[in-house]
């Protein structure tokens, strides 16, 4: 799980075009003459649904692969510092996930929720292609739940650290509507991650046994990426729709346990200017 | 113009591919997460089974067992036709040659268990001799226990036949009130084969004042057969804000029966000063299980953490009572019950 902040300093850079459009409009009411340094909040709201696949080997040695939906918001301005350039996004999303052992036999559910606060650097390189880079302070947490372990049924999945973003997009038209084309990453580089010991149970920490149970996370061990290919069609009211798909990927290695989590989900979001 | 033309057609046609493309270097960097293969198939089930079992099972020491020896002696008898039944009842085997009564091998159709850690016993214990000669088929039921106050000796008795749900704080809040007059308890836990054991620290902190040692933990912490971790000391919290019974003699009834939680439960009591454990060596169980599976979606259940005494000594094989009493099946069927009446006479004598 991890975090959309190029999703939204993405639409930034999508909206910034569309947004001088507007601010245009909105200079000739002569009511607001500083409507240059005027920085609004670009929002996004969507919801994501797709196919998801989990490796937990603390629940289970076999793979498990089912489905996943999620809602997804994202909020970002331009900062006050360079507006041009600077962009600040904040970021949340809540997925569930049903998934399924090979045998169809037993099923195991996730929730998971994250949340991602950072800033990005624009640049335009003109004819319509931009890019960002960046980075952003990651929270993100959850459950794996498997009912059939009566003794081990849960693995928490807890990650804190800061990513990398970075993003691509590119303006055109579609016959006479503009729409963006952008790709945007964004990969946990450095923090921490909770993972148990090889055979600890949950009993045992709840006891107070809490000794190794927070790992320092890299991409050695601790693997990820939040890839978010979308297409914006942007509509005259401000509005703009956006469709895209998601691959979403948080691997962590530590104490001979490894949890792997990928979703690969269609989105469909309203982005708001 | 032309090759403007051509650069603008250029540019139209390489942004959707390198985006794309970018797309595609990303799943390449992820593992593959299917199984492939049969999941039906004998060999790899037995394999995921001797796999789990060899990696976190944590008595294997302790019970001198060469897994390797035992697998590599199993599975010559593994063949691609076995049907699941077969398949099954040589798992089975297998797993019984653990002796542990933690160890589970389920199948929709079957689950295997392990009985010898107490049918090989004196079950010492007969709920109907209890329940009409002793209890009249009276005293207060909740949630699942069953209390009471013998007269005239006013010894406090209750019964404690499971551990398989929380015990809610409030009942044993209502049941140590009603013991409040009497000289002595009597807490009866023969035939309790374990459960939540979480009931453990709700219990054991309504008889002490002050933070107890009650026993060791420890766990694996790697596949190898010698990877555990340091044992971890356990503390028992009093449970100050419920109702606490102190200062008063504690009897503990056990049996061969009693097991898992209810082996812990004795094994923790066994170390507090005012508790006595009388009856029979309880069956053990001195490992948390754990869970796992194999690809046909049997599940298969063991024990992983070891969990030691406060002397930090082996508590799997059970726990000696302090007083060893036995009960005979001739007795009980006519209404004796050995050690409930040895029990009930250790209170009696101050009075006489």
């Amino acid at each position: 799980m991890t975090i959309l902040i190029l999703s939204v300093t993405g639409t930034l850079a999508q909206g910034r075009h569309h947004h001088r459009h507007g601010c245009r409009d909105y200079c000739r009411t002569e009511e607001q003459p500083e409507c240059f340094t005027h920085r609004p909040i670009t929002s996004v709201y969507g919801l994501e649904i797709g196919g998801a696949n989990i490796n937990c080997n603390y629940l289970s040695p076999l793979p498990y692969a089912g489905s996943g939906v999620g809602v997804y918001g994202g909020w970002g301005k331009r900062m006050k510092q360079h507006p041009e350039n600077l962009v600040m996004a904040f970021t949340a999303g809540l997925n569930m996930t049903s998934t399924k052992n090979p045998s169809k036999s037993a099923e195991m559910m996730s929730v998971s929720a994250r949340f991602g606060w950072g800033p990005s650097w624009l640049h335009e390189f003109g004819n319509g292609w931009s890019m960002t880079l960046g980075g952003a302070l990651d929270l993100s947490g959850g459950a794996f739940y498997l009912p059939i372990n009566g003794n081990n049924p849960v693995q928490a999945m807890v990650y804190a650290g800061i990513d990398l973003t970075a993003g691509l997009a590119w303006k055109t038209h579609f016959w006479r509507l503009p729409v963006t084309l952008a790709d945007r990453a964004s990969l946990p580089t450095l923090g921490a991650f909770f993972c148990p010991q090889f055979g600890q149970s949950y009993y045992e920490i709840y006891l107070g046994e809490r000794s190794g149970l927070a790992h320092f996370g890299w991409w050695g061990n601790c693997f990820g990426i939040n890839n978010h290919l979308t297409m914006s069609l942007h509509f005259r009211n401000r509005k703009s729709l956006v469709l895209g798909y998601r691959l979403y990927v948080r691997n962590n290695r530590a104490n001979h346990l490894t949890n792997q989590y990928v979703t690969n989900a269609f989105t469909v979001a309203i982005q708001i200017n | 113009m032309h090759l403007q033309s051509l650069y603008r057609s250029i540019k139209r046609v390489l942004a959707p591919v390198a985006l794309i493309a970018l797309m595609l270097w990303v799943p390449a960097c992820t593992e593959p997460l299917t199984y492939s293969g049969d999941v039906d198939d004998p060999y790899r089930n037995f394999d995921m089974l001797a796999r789990v079992v060899g990696e976190r099972y944590c008595f294997f020491k302790q019970k001198g067992i060469d897994w390797d020896g035992v697998t590599e002696e199993y599975r010559a008898k593994v063949t691609a036709d076995m049907n699941p039944v077969e398949l099954f009842g040589l798992m089975s085997q297998m797993l019984d040659t653990l002796k542990d009564g933690h160890v589970n091998l389920s199948a929709p159709f079957a689950t295997s268990y392990y009985k010898k850690w107490w049918s090989d016993y004196p079950q010492d214990f007969n709920e109907r001799t209890l329940q009409q000669y002793y209890l009249k088929f009276g005293g207060f039921q909740k949630n699942g226990m069953t209390y009471c106050v013998f007269l005239p000796d006013t010894v406090g008795y209750v019964r404690i036949p499971s551990f398989s749900a929380q015990l809610p704080p409030a009942t044993l809040d209502y049941i140590l009130a009603a013991m409040k007059g009497t000289k002595g308890l009597i807490i009866d836990i023969r035939d309790n084969g374990g459960g939540f054991l979480t009931n453990v620290p709700e219990l054991v902190g309504r008889f002490i004042t002050e933070k107890t040692p009650g026993g060791y933990i420890c766990h694996k912490t790697g596949p190898g057969p010698e990877d555990f971790s340091k044992p971890f000391k356990i503390e028992y919290k009093p449970a100050k804000k419920h109702i606490q019974y102190l200062g008063k003699p504690v009897i503990v009834l056990t049996n061969r029966s009693c097991f898992s939680a209810a082996n812990d439960f004795t094994s923790v009591m066994k170390s507090l000063p005012d508790v006595t454990i009388l009856g029979a060596r309880t069956g053990g169980g001195g490992g948390m299980p754990f869970n796992s599976e194999l690809p046909n979606g049997w599940s298969v259940r063991f024990s992983s953490c070891p969990i030691n005494n406060a002397q930090n000594e082996l508590t799997e094989f059970g726990i000696d009572p302090d007083i060893e009493v036995h009960c005979d099946d001739i007795d009980l069927a006519k209404g004796k019950d050995a050690i409930l009446d040895a029990a009930l006479d250790l209170f009696a004598p101050n009075d006489k």
